[in-house]
């Protein structure tokens, strides 16, 4: 079974569980005559999860010290797992995209980093000069979209080691994807947004200011940061 | 163009529907309530942070959240970390895992000492099958709802593990087959189910029949476990929930005869296994 169809069998078996430990007794029938494509791996799970599963006690709260017959078999499969540890090698192509995987529309990714719609679609077509975007954003994004920073640092092309250097290399090298051609720094486009709320725009300012991001030493409302 | 065109059809698009979109209302809010408690944990890393984790009783954490806890250590390459989260989330499920390991190799008929053994293989499988799935940031729905995607993980690790061990689908494991019944007596007569209706079941091994009839309702699932996949929702159906052919034929969408030829099928694999308890039940 691929993983996009256990991911849907899960889905649909959830269900069935849930109304089995709620105490209603669910039919069968009713999910493989709803899911009849999915009818082996329904009845297959199902007759698993009544000789295995039913009875089983529900997840504790509290924290068991193990025996050494457990704690041992965990230490042994650690040992398994870790010679195939490696670095994250998880990419991003779209910040959208990757969203969409985590169930996130545009407007919530943008409720949760706390930019507007505009500037998040800018961020998405690469028309912000990388190196000019606040690195609490790359934090909040990495972890909004639960992906390592250094891949959220990937996707907008930002070198670890040569982030500074590289600044125009990199505004060249994303050239395909502006919109009109034209590349700017972040806070010209938190200036210029429209849907950006007041609030928000003053916090960005703040954050940009904290990291010496800010350029011209314009003031910006309000007289005084924080 | 083509990535601007790509984004455009992003934007215009809620994500794709799925299973759970039917108006599911609370799946939304669980989500929601979900992704709202990981962002109000403290710094990552920090004491607090640790505390939170670690905590007992009613302020433990949902295990959906430690296991985007999990995948944070790794994006931050924090293997300490990582290593602490797996001990938590091990701990508290350790009653459930420790409960099926013991059921599952109860199954197999062993010596006491051989038995405590392989619960240990099978307990450190799970571990490491577990381990990977949460290692896999591609496994979303481990963060929806752990317990089912546990119970699955212990699925695919039963398997295997009877694979390996030479007992799934093996006809020269069947002495071993353990198979209670509390109607032995009832051998002769039809099955009544709860609805006071028979099961009309017109096949031609009627030994077969009588036996699965027999078998204790709730020992019925693991006997289907043992057949091919295909012919599993034909018995579960017909022995479980005690349709009729005609009905499973129609919740199936396959014809009466295909049903009646799947039903001869599971009952021929079904009686070669019940075949040595007869004959310890009658000589």
């Amino acid at each position: 079974m691929d993983r996009e169809r256990e991911e849907f069998v899960q889905r649909i078996t959830a269900r069935y569980v849930e109304e089995v430990r709620t105490g209603l007794r669910p039919n069968v029938s009713d999910y493989l005559v709803r899911y009849p494509e999915y009818a082996d791996e329904i009845a297959d799970f199902i007759a698993y999860f009544h000789a295995f599963e039913g009875d089983l006690p529900y997840e504790t709260q509290s924290m068991p010290v193990l025996s050494g017959q457990f704690q041992g078999a965990i230490d042994t499969a650690w040992e398994r797992v870790l010679p195939s540890l490696g670095r994250p090698t998880s990419t991003i192509t779209s910040l959208l995209g990757t969203a969409a995987k985590r169930h996130l529309t545009v407007s919530q990714l943008a409720e949760r980093l706390g930019v507007s719609k505009d500037i998040l679609l800018k961020l998405e077509q690469h028309t912000i000069i990388a190196t000019t975007i606040p690195g609490e954003l790359i934090t909040l994004l990495a972890k909004v979209l639960q992906e390592p920073s250094s891949a959220v640092q990937a996707f907008f092309g930002i070198s670890q080691t040569q982030q500074t250097q590289q600044t125009l290399q990199l505004a060249e090298a994303q050239a395909t994807y502006q919109v009109n051609g034209q590349a700017q720094s972040f806070q010209e486009s938190i200036e210029e947004s429209e849907q950006l709320s007041e609030e928000q725009r003053h916090a960005w300012y703040v954050l940009l200011e904290q990291e010496e991001l800010w350029k011209n030493g314009r003031d910006y409302g309000g007289g005084t940061v924080g | 163009m083509l990535c601007l065109v790509k984004v455009a059809d992003i934007v215009n698009e809620e994500p794709a529907p799925s299973v759970e979109d039917d108006g599911d209302v609370e799946l939304v809010k669980r989500r929601k309530g979900l992704a709202d408690r990981y962002d109000a944990l403290p710094g990552y890393g920090t004491v607090a942070y640790w505390k939170a984790i670690e905590a007992c009783v009613e302020e433990a954490l949902p295990l959906e959240l430690l296991v985007r806890c999990v995948r944070e250590a790794i994006g931050r390459g924090d293997d300490i970390g990582r290593k602490r989260l797996f001990e938590v989330i091990f701990r508290r499920t350790h009653s459930a895992n420790e409960y099926w390991a013991n059921n599952v190799i109860k199954t197999m008929n062993l010596h006491a000492e051989e038995q405590r053994v392989l619960v240990s293989d099978l307990y450190a499988d799970l571990c490491e099958c577990v381990m990977r799935a949460l290692m896999d940031g591609d496994r979303l729905f481990w963060e929806e709802s752990f317990q089912h995607c546990l119970s699955f993980e212990r699925r695919h690790v039963f398997r295997t593990f009877m694979t390996r061990e030479g007992r799934w689908n093996n006809e020269a494991q069947k002495k071993t087959a353990r198979i209670p019944r509390a109607l032995v007596d009832s051998l002769d007569q039809p099955r009544q189910l709860s609805t006071g209706d028979l099961i009309e079941i017109h096949i031609e091994d009627e030994m077969a029949q009588k036996d699965l009839l027999a078998v204790e309702h709730s020992d019925l699932p693991r006997l289907i476990l043992d057949l091919p996949d295909k012919l599993k929702a034909v018995v579960l159906l017909i022995f479980w929930e005690g349709r009729t052919e005609k009905d499973t034929a129609m919740v199936l969408g396959i014809t009466d005869r295909t049903v009646r030829n799947r039903l001869r099928d599971a009952l021929e694999i079904l009686r070669r296994k019940l075949e040595p308890e007869r004959e310890v039940l009658y000589g």
